[in-house]
């Protein structure tokens, strides 16, 4: 269940701050595709998952950076240019896929820096869910109070927020807009990189056509329901990770002739739905939300 | 003045379109040629298989259709300030009814069951985008996210009809029954192209009319350009935001059941159609206007069966049209800003 709500906590996290500026980048699903891409080629050249990582991030750092030019300097509609660059991503990722590799599908390296203890591992239950489990996953964990504090009790995060409160106003108090947007554009991508990485190397170990399969969505879903608090995305990606980690037992637990797979796959997106209804109901976005800032504006 | 300011406004139209377009065509040749392909002869076999050949131009119908219905579709709610990006699962939705409806009830005649069919694929998509338009017009929740997680739903849920309960036992591999020749659009004479080209057409031609020249699409259109506006106009938002999104997804649907009832036939369980994605590109570049959806659908299609074709000569797959059309969109997007604060500047100095 942590294992596999990690891709998803990430690149919350990431568009928490994100969409806390006032940007919604539905680009992010193509960043974690293109990240997952690069990170299994970089792996499988350097035959090392941690170099695969580093180069997914890399990766997520310079698209965050091209979106942000897109979205801060020149003032594209965001959800336009997010499902544009997302379908490019889905083109771009399969149409080189082919190309490199054709049918043949390399072997990935063994999965480097797993936490193991394996005295408390053997605890039953919880024992591998705690102590047995990729470093990127206590990582992502020790974000979250991390992320929070960062966004509530510094003046970095009182910044951030003030960008998607009212834009003008942080403006008008020196706040320089274009810089800090970009700065959490950066962050957001460097953690959508990070979470697109560790599903391809670390959690699904393969790369295929469309490998996120909507994860990027379902985290943007997961920061409104949760809205805009590190803290409440815990539970949120804890939710989606619980119904995904279910959906993987009834599966590998044969129960598949009595329930069918696919509709045990429907139920992460159903469970992201129905907690937008329960939970995002009247939300109150940042004012700002999705708008670019142009300085002439009232 | 005036017509000065016109004269400049409708160039800047054009000009981000064709930005646009080229620029994506550009930068998809500089990707070719980075990548060890010949951009000229790529583009060159593109339209040449597209045009050129009789397979080209008898796969139009099943390119071209889908494109254009679904632009139609997606165009009733871009005017309105909605988001429908989950015309992929509507679509599905809609071929699932269509299939059913057009083996359920019997070898019925043409006239009758072919308008069943087509109404049974519109309240699949209305079904399939009642819940985004329900959250968004009740709750306001956020209709893009809505919309595409449906997509996925959509995906999973033909795999799984298909697979058990849909799944027809005289085949041996997993498709639905195949629809009664009576449900079948027939094709049109003299050109390998079936009647659902003439729904499109009077589609587009309706929905400009629509817009143009019906108090509801008017209101459509405020509520898409100045919320304030119409908050002082006493429009029900709500209700307005509702039957936008609800008409896409009927629309979407609807493609979906020219698609089986025209081409298809049958499902297969791993059907994923693109469609509902390219056509976010088409609808921009052809500036939310409805008759230009057709010339421009025209030209997607052609890229996408020249792509198809291509593939197979040059060996390039054809997930390379789907790069370009990011690509155009992403530059329109840019271009558009760009513009508007071009214009903006001249119209202060």
């Amino acid at each position: 269940m942590l294992r596999v709500a990690t891709p998803i906590l990430l690149a919350a996290l990431g568009e928490c701050y994100v969409e806390n500026a006032g940007i919604l980048n539905l680009g992010i699903e193509g960043i974690m595709l293109f990240s997952a891409f690069t990170s299994f080629l970089g792996a499988v050249a350097a035959n090392s998952s941690l170099i695969g990582l580093l180069v997914g991030l890399g990766t997520g750092l310079l698209l965050g950076l091209i979106l942000a030019v897109l979205y801060v300097t020149l003032k594209s509609d965001q959800i336009v240019v997010g499902i544009a660059f997302s379908l490019s991503a889905i083109g771009f990722t399969s149409l080189y896929f082919r190309l490199l590799y054709g049918t043949t599908l390399p072997k990935l390296p063994v999965k480097e820096w797993v936490v193991n203890i394996p005295e408390l591992a053997a605890i039953p239950i919880i024992g591998r869910a705690f102590f047995n489990q990729p470093f990127l996953v206590y990582v992502s964990i020790a974000l979250v109070p991390l992320f929070y504090y960062i966004l509530y009790r510094t003046r970095f995060g009182l910044k951030v927020r003030t960008l998607g409160e009212n834009p003008m106003v942080a403006d008008t108090a020196g706040i320089n807009v274009f810089l800090y947007r970009y700065i959490v554009m950066l962050i957001g991508g460097l953690l959508a990189g990070l979470g697109g990485a560790y599903l391809s190397l670390y959690q699904v170990s393969l790369f295929q056509d469309n490998l996120i399969q909507g994860r990027g969505y379902v985290a943007i879903a997961i920061v409104m329901f949760a809205r805009w608090n590190p803290l409440k995305i815990l539970g949120g990606a804890l939710l989606y990770g619980g119904a995904e980690a279910f959906a993987g037992a009834i599966q590998a637990l044969g129960y598949l002739r009595t329930i069918p797979a696919e509709i045990v796959l429907m139920l992460p997106y159903i469970i992201t739905i129905l907690g937008l209804v329960a939970l995002a109901r009247r939300a109150r976005f940042p004012p700002a939300f999705a708008r670019p800032y142009r300085r002439e504006m009232k | 003045m005036g017509s000065i300011n016109l004269l400049v406004s409708s160039i800047k139209t054009a000009l981000s379109s064709i930005i646009g377009i080229a620029g994506g065509m550009v930068a998809g040749s500089i990707v070719l040629w980075l990548t060890g392909f010949d951009p000229a002869n790529v583009y060159y076999t593109i339209f040449a298989e597209a045009w050129g050949t009789s397979f080209g131009l008898g796969n139009m119908s099943i390119m071209m259709m889908p494109l254009l219905i679904i632009g139609v579709g997606l165009l009733f709610c871009f005017k309105a300030g909605t988001w429908n990006i989950g015309a992929q699962g509507q679509m599905i939705l809609g071929a699932l009814f269509a299939n059913i409806a057009g083996y359920a009830l019997g070898p019925l005649p043409a006239p009758i069951l072919i308008p069943i069919v087509l109404i049974a694929s519109v309240v699949g998509g209305v079904l399939w985008i009642l819940p985004a338009a329900v959250m968004k017009a009740k709750w306001g929740i956020n209709e893009v996210v809505t919309t595409l997680l449906l997509n996925f739903l959509g995906v999973y849920l033909l795999m799984y009809l298909v697979k058990s309960p849909l799944r027809y036992p005289k085949e041996y591999h997993p498709i639905t029954q195949p629809i009664y020749p009576s449900a079948q659009l027939p094709m049109l004479p003299g050109i390998p192209i079936h009647t659902g080209l003439i729904i499109g057409l009077a589609l587009s031609v309706f929905a400009y009319i629509f817009f143009t020249r019906t108090t509801l699409g008017f209101q459509f259109r405020i509520i898409g350009s100045n919320l304030k506006a119409a908050r002082y106009a006493g429009l029900r938002i709500p209700w307005l935001i509702f039957y936008s999104l609800i008409i896409s997804g009927a629309l979407c649907g609807l493609a979906g059941g020219v698609q089986l009832s025209g081409t298809m036939r049958f499902l297969d369980p791993d059907w994923v159609p693109w469609y509902g994605f390219q056509a976010v590109p088409l609808v921009f570049l052809a500036r939310l206007n409805a008759i230009a959806l057709i010339p421009f659908s025209f030209f997607f299609a052609s890229l996408l069966i020249g792509g198809d074709l291509m593939h197979r000569i040059v060996g390039l797959p054809v997930f390379f049209v789907d790069v370009i059309f990011g690509l155009m969109l992403i530059l329109f997007a840019a271009s558009e800003s760009i513009g508007y604060v071009r214009l903006k500047k001249r119209k202060e100095t």
